[in-house]
C-alpha cells in the first residue's frame, strides 16, 4: 500500500463524527464504514465520543419527552373553549 | 354523530396530546398554541379527507407535522451556516479533550435511565438547542431517523441536515458532560 492511498482514507475527527451520525441512521457506504472503523481504532477521542453518542441515541425518546410536558388544566380548558367558539361548535 | 359532534369530541380528547407535541417540537408555548389552533381549524375544513377507518389522533398528528414544517420553512428561509469551530480546530482535531472522560456507561446505564433528575437534565439539554436545530433533531427522531424525509419536509439539504445533527449532538454531549457527569 502506498502512502497517498492511506492519506485518502484518513479522516479528521470532524469528518469522523459526522459519519457517526450517518452510521447511526444506517446509511453509511461500505467504503466509509471501513474509513470510520479505522479512525475509531486509532483515535481514542472519537472512540470515546462514539460510546457516548450511542448512549445518547438510546436515551432520546420523543414519545416519552412529550408526555412529560406539563399542560395547565385551566389553560387547556380555555384553549378548548376558544377553538369550539372559533369553529361555532 | 354529525361533523360538529365528532369535532367537539376530538377537541376534548386530543387537544392535550396535540399541545404537548407542538410544545415539545417548537419549545415555545405561545407558538405551539397558535399552531394547534391552526391544525384543528385545518382539520375541520378538510374533514371530508378523513377516512373513517383511520385513527383521528394519527390524522391530526399528521396535520400537525405539516404545520410544524410550514412554520419551520417560513421562519428559517435560508440554508443554515453550521460551524463546528467551537469543537474542532482548523485541522479537524478536537479542541477540548474532555470527551475522553469516562461516563461508566456500561455500569450505570440502567440506573441512569431510571433516574428522574438525570432525565430532567437530558431534557433541559435538548431544550437548550437553538430552535432551528431543535425542531429538526426532534422531527428526525419522531420520523424514526429518516433523514431524506425530514430534509424534504423542512426544505433543507441533506448535507446541512447531517451537519445540524452532528452539531446538536456535540452540544448535547458537552451539556451532559458539564451539567451531569462532571458534577455527579
Amino acid at each position: 500500500m502506498n502512502i497517498s492511498f492511506l492519506k485518502k482514507l484518513k479522516l479528521t475527527c470532524c469528518e469522523a463524527t459526522l459519519l457517526l451520525e450517518q452510521k447511526n441512521a444506517h446509511i453509511l457506504s461500505f467504503r466509509k464504514k471501513i474509513q470510520l472503523n479505522f479512525h475509531l481504532l486509532v483515535c481514542k477521542y472519537c472512540a470515546a465520543y462514539n460510546k457516548k453518542l450511542t448512549f445518547i441515541e438510546r436515551l432520546i425518546s420523543p414519545k416519552t419527552s412529550e408526555k412529560n410536558i406539563p399542560i395547565n388544566d385551566n389553560e387547556l380548558n380555555e384553549f378548548k373553549d376558544k377553538i369550539n367558539k372559533k369553529l361555532n361548535l | 354523530m354529525n361533523k360538529n359532534e365528532i369535532f367537539r369530541q376530538w377537541i376534548r380528547d386530543y387537544s392535550k396530546p396535540l399541545l404537548q407535541r407542538a410544545t415539545y417540537l417548537l419549545s415555545n408555548k405561545e407558538d405551539a398554541e397558535d399552531l394547534v389552533q391552526e391544525v384543528l381549524i385545518a382539520a375541520y375544513n378538510s374533514f371530508e379527507n378523513f377516512k373513517e377507518d383511520s385513527k383521528p389522533k394519527t390524522w391530526l398528528m399528521g396535520i400537525l407535522k405539516n404545520k410544524v414544517a410550514d412554520y419551520y420553512r417560513s421562519k428559517y428561509k435560508t440554508e443554515p451556516n453550521i460551524s463546528l469551530d467551537h469543537f474542532f480546530d482548523a485541522s479537524g482535531n478536537w479542541k477540548t479533550k474532555d470527551v475522553i472522560n469516562d461516563w461508566n456507561i456500561s455500569e450505570n446505564e440502567t440506573a441512569l435511565l431510571n433516574n428522574n433528575s438525570f432525565n430532567q437534565t437530558l431534557e433541559k439539554c435538548i431544550d437548550e438547542l437553538p430552535q432551528k436545530w431543535g425542531i429538526l433533531v426532534k422531527l428526525y427522531y419522531l420520523d424514526e431517523k429518516k433523514a431524506p424525509e425530514v430534509s424534504q419536509e423542512l426544505n433543507i439539504n441533506t448535507t446541512n441536515l447531517w451537519k445540524i445533527l452532528q452539531r446538536s449532538r456535540m452540544q448535547l454531549r458537552t451539556c451532559l458532560e458539564t451539567k451531569w457527569f462532571s458534577v455527579n
